[in-house]
């Protein structure tokens, strides 16, 4: 039968993510290219075809304009005609059925809009309650009230989104940034978080013995490096339940609003300085826009320092995904005689997405750095591909809370050991970085400490 | 992500049945968007009127500073501040270790 033959590995949901992601970069990239040609400086004529939602306080209409007043909707339009042919696109490559798909992808979209005007709520925008979370409650409040219609499920395909958006996301993590702040940058961000990432993982392997590795090891990247971000990179290249995917993110959010809060005054309280107390801010607190709501509350010299610390934390994502990815294949699916596989086996077991992402990381990373001009274009060009993957994870996260169960999260609750787990990962994290960025700062290089704060 | 083979009812939300004592599906779906149109509409406004939340949203807003941002390159202020870190290592390339 056609349903027991095993699929080509060319349509498969990782290969096809890559087509599609690389196509959303190389049309914006050509259309940026042509358009700056003779121009003063990079055009994107696409930017304006797609739009997020605005931010509003007391009318959700005010998020149909934006900062200058100007309608959204057309913007909207864009986002979703473009979506709704690439994922077709996508699985009529994977010969899948895609007759349902239009009218199953409108609804799940409307969703998503619904989401995202949850998140831009100006208040919840500033604490940080990032749309991530609303698309899951969104989606859960459906499933675990009326339960998921049918005639959304032909849409709902939360891996397929996630995995496009994460090829398309690899443009925006740009290698050459990690010497941004020297040494002490790469000390802080690069040799204490994978040494708080790899702890904190065998700490719950050995000492909580949490029986799923994968949310073990979800929960100690997104904590370690860089929150949500991280930990759909790690889930996707781990095989993560969906449900530990929320979990992390949901543990984590709660953590980085508090953090956000505490941290500023207990650096003011410990004279610990913008400089130190900056470094400590964007090398621990889980995401960007909280690292710089928190490194502001310190001056100018607090912000410059957490969100440069942040930057080069974030860049690890790639490095952490390849080698989540190869970990996983080789180490932990083993063959049932409990034999390490082949290299053949590796490759057929490897999450191709992940080399997408890494190629379209190299590729914008190299054209980046290639000079002004350069640099220009691809800050252009991923202008559109960083539009369009917002909106893919937030129709993922809408598809994961489709799916999900509340009885389902319940079992990971048990014992409370995933909250464990964060809150000893995470008060090394705070140990680590703090001891690094003093010793960087003021002992090895305390004359880059001089320059930041001048 | 492949999920565990789930029964059929809990891949569309097992909850979708009516359980004794407790409101039907469709009533439960209503109170949740009554509760979110509450807050979202009344509470979380009301908020936003508060001095202290108003002047952290607008400080936050004049600084570039997105608290909803995911990664660097979602932050409004990162490409000033990027540039402003540049020109700071690149006249003193000693001081943070780089020749």
């Amino acid at each position: 039968m056609e349903e027991n033959r095993p699929r080509s590995p060319w349509r498969s949901e990782d290969v096809w993510s890559i087509w599609l992601g690389w196509a959303v970069l190389a049309v914006a990239l050509g259309a940026t290219m042509v358009a700056s040609t003779g121009a003063e400086k990079a055009v994107n004529p696409l930017t304006g075809m797609l739009a997020d939602l605005g931010g509003w306080v007391s009318n959700p209409l005010d998020a149909l304009r934006d900062k200058n007043g100007a309608s959204v909707l057309p913007g909207l339009v864009g986002v979703f005609a473009s979506l709704l042919v690439l994922f077709s696109v996508g699985l009529a490559g994977m010969r899948e059925r895609t007759r349902e798909f239009p009218l199953a992808f409108a609804a799940l979209f409307g969703l998503t809009v619904f989401a995202y005007l949850l998140a831009g709520q100006k208040v919840v925008k500033h604490l940080n309650l990032e749309y991530a979370l609303w698309a899951l409650t969104v989606g859960l409040l459906i499933s675990n009230t009326i339960g998921t219609p049918a005639i959304l499920k032909p849409a709902v395909r939360a891996e397929f989104y996630i995995k496009t958006g994460l090829v398309m996301f690899g443009a925006e993590v740009l290698f050459h940034q990690l010497l941004k702040l020297g040494l002490p940058g790469v000390f802080i961000a690069w040799v204490v978080t994978p040494t708080v990432l790899i702890l904190t993982y065998l700490f719950g392997q050995y000492v909580l013995k949490i029986e799923s590795k994968s949310l073990n090891l979800v929960i100690s990247a997104d904590m370690s490096v860089c929150g949500v971000s991280a930990a759909i990179a790690t889930a996707a290249a781990c095989k993560a339940k969906k449900e530990e995917l929320s979990l992390a993110i949901g543990i984590s959010l709660a953590f980085t609003v508090i953090m956000m809060v505490v941290m500023p005054p207990v650096i003011g309280w410990l004279e610990l300085g913008p400089v130190v107390g900056g470094a400590w801010i964007g090398g621990t607190i889980d995401s960007t826009g909280a690292v710089a709501a928190a490194g502001d509350a310190l001056g100018e010299t607090g912000l410059l320092v957490a969100t440069t610390v942040k930057m080069i934390q974030n860049i690890l994502i790639g490095a952490v995904a390849f080698a989540v990815a190869m970990y996983w294949v080789t180490c932990v699916e083993k063959s049932p005689d409990g034999a390490r596989p082949g290299l053949i086996e590796i490759w057929r077991r490897f999450p191709k997405f992940v080399l997408g992402f890494i190629a379209a990381s190299i590729a914008f990373s190299l054209l980046s750095k290639s000079g002004d001009q350069g640099e220009a274009i691809a800050s252009a060009a991923t202008a559109t591909s960083k539009t369009l993957r917002g909106w893919c994870f937030c129709l993922a996260f809408v598809s994961i809370g489709l799916e999900t169960n509340f009885r389902e999260l319940k079992q990971y609750l048990v014992g409370g050991k995933p909250l464990i787990l964060y809150v000893c990962g995470q008060a090394l994290n705070l140990t680590l970085t703090l001891a690094m960025a003093w010793l960087m700062f003021t002992k090895v290089y305390p004359n880059a400490a001089a320059s930041l704060a001048k | 992500m492949p999920l565990p083979p789930l029964p059929s009812s809990a891949m569309s939300g097992s909850a979708s049945t009516s359980e004794p004592g407790r409101p039907a599906p469709g009533a439960r779906l209503a109170i949740c968007l009554a509760a979110i149109t509450v807050i979202w509409l009344v509470i979380l406004p009301a908020i936003a009127q508060v001095s202290t939340v108003r002047t952290m949203i607008d400080r936050h807003e004049a600084h570039g500073v997105d608290p909803s941002a995911k990664f660097y390159s979602e932050l409004p202020a990162m490409p000033m501040i990027s540039q402003r870190v540049d020109e700071i290592r690149r006249a003193e390339p000693e001081a943070f270790g780089l020749k």
